[in-house]
């Protein structure tokens, strides 16, 4: 299985066009978050009908999930919490996105975690966790946003700036892949990186960069490897390593 | 200030059951309606573009002020409830504050297409996502949906 990790496109077309492109080329596209851009002239409104689309003409080409991160904030859920409401839409779609598990063949599952916004999200996001794990396959795979603290896929140059909480789910759950993005940095600078190893599990970060081509990781879980390439260069790591060597 | 469910409480309810058409693509404008409860979907050409949850939602209002037939057919998705107002144009003579409101709405669309061709220009130049542009269009116009809010009360100052 061949998948590609994007996040944090924030409303860039071209970069949005890129994933298109290349969604041909892979078993499964994973798109971390932060898709909108509330920094952007374009009101949201309009932002979420062309992401829609992209969603759509991606996911004519490979399997496509999607989870929300902070940008993708709209409305409020039935808790009263911040929530990226219009993902019910790509939902209806046809598209797994948050709160939904994505089984694939009989060996993965792909956990697809929201951004949660207070103690009820939090709490359902744990409750998915946890009955994923009673049905974990061979492979268990999280999309998750914001990655976890002390790590240095969320290492911004002059701080760590990750989840408490992921970090702790990873410790309890032991997941064997987590996908992540939100924090820009990390790929690019000293101490940074765009993986990481917490105990057995692979936490991923591809980051983000100005221009026509996303920063992207791509995993090859044939091969064994995962490689991050950007503006910077490429580089790639052997998911067969054990834990520590 | 009043909002739509205060402004046309004193109209007809009308009851349609999932599949019936509420209006058809090319017929003759005229009547307004309100989305009270259940979900309704546009289809162009056959083709469906939208599908409305949004209590609230206006329909027919586009075309009664254009004076032009209906461009989509709108469709019960499950069974529906919307208040019904047969003569749209002596509604909307007789109430400054109704027509306030659908001005807005058909304002707030405008402004979504507006922003997003001119982001496209700068962005894009000649590139292949302009292959979407009439398909977008088509959706903004039809779109109906709570507007969309952003912000985060868990990191309401993010760094990214």
């Amino acid at each position: 299985m061949r998948i590609l990790l994007v996040s944090d496109l924030h409303y860039a077309l071209r970069q949005f066009d890129f994933v298109v492109d290349a969604s041909t080329d892979h078993d499964l596209v994973v798109i971390a978050g932060d898709h909108l851009d509330i920094g952007s002239s374009v009101e949201l409104d309009a932002q979420i009908v062309v992401v829609m689309r992209y969603f759509e003409l991606i996911a004519s080409a490979s399997t496509v999930v999607v989870s929300s991160g902070n940008h993708d904030l709209t409305g409020h859920d039935a808790n009263g919490e911040r929530a990226a409401v219009w993902l019910d839409e790509v939902r209806r779609g046809g598209i797994p996105t948050d709160g939904d598990s994505l089984r694939i063949s009989d060996d993965t599952l792909v956990t697809i975690c929201p951004w949660w916004d207070g103690p009820a999200g939090r709490a359902a996001v744990e409750a998915h966790l946890s009955a994923d794990a009673e049905r974990r396959p061979a492979r268990w795979i999280w999309v998750y946003h914001w990655p976890p603290v002390d790590s240095p896929t969320s290492w911004t140059g002059s701080k760590f700036y990750g989840d408490p909480d992921l970090l702790g789910w990873i410790e309890r759950f032991a997941p064997d892949i987590v996908l992540t993005g939100h924090v820009h940095q990390p790929p690019f600078t000293p101490a940074g990186s765009w993986c990481d190893r917490i105990g057995d599990t692979w936490v991923f970060n591809p980051g983000r960069q100005i221009g026509a081509i996303p920063t992207r990781i791509e995993i090859d879980l044939g091969d064994g490897t995962a490689s991050w390439s950007s503006l910077a260069g490429q580089e790639q790591v052997d998911l067969r390593v054990p834990p520590g060597a | 200030m009043a909002d739509i469910f205060d402004l046309t409480d004193h109209l007809p309810e009308v009851h349609l059951v999932a599949g019936e058409t509420l209006i058809a693509e090319g017929g003759d404008p005229g009547a307004i309606w309100v989305l009270m409860t259940g979900s309704l979907r546009v289809l162009k050409n056959g083709t469906e573009v939208n599908v409305v949850t949004h209590t609230g939602s206006v329909f027919g209002e586009m075309s009664l002020l254009l004076g032009r037939p209906y461009t989509a057919t709108v469709e019960a998705v499950e069974p529906c409830v919307l208040r019904h107002a047969a003569d749209g144009a002596a509604l909307l003579a007789s109430d400054a504050e109704m027509t306030r409101l659908i001005a807005a709405g058909l304002a707030e669309r405008l402004a979504f297409v507006t922003t997003y061709l001119a982001d496209l220009k700068q962005q894009y130049g000649d590139a292949p996502g302009l292959a979407m542009v009439g398909d977008v269009l088509r959706r903004l116009e039809q779109r109906r949906a709570p507007r969309a809010v952003p912000g985060s009360a868990r990191e309401p100052d993010p760094e990214y």
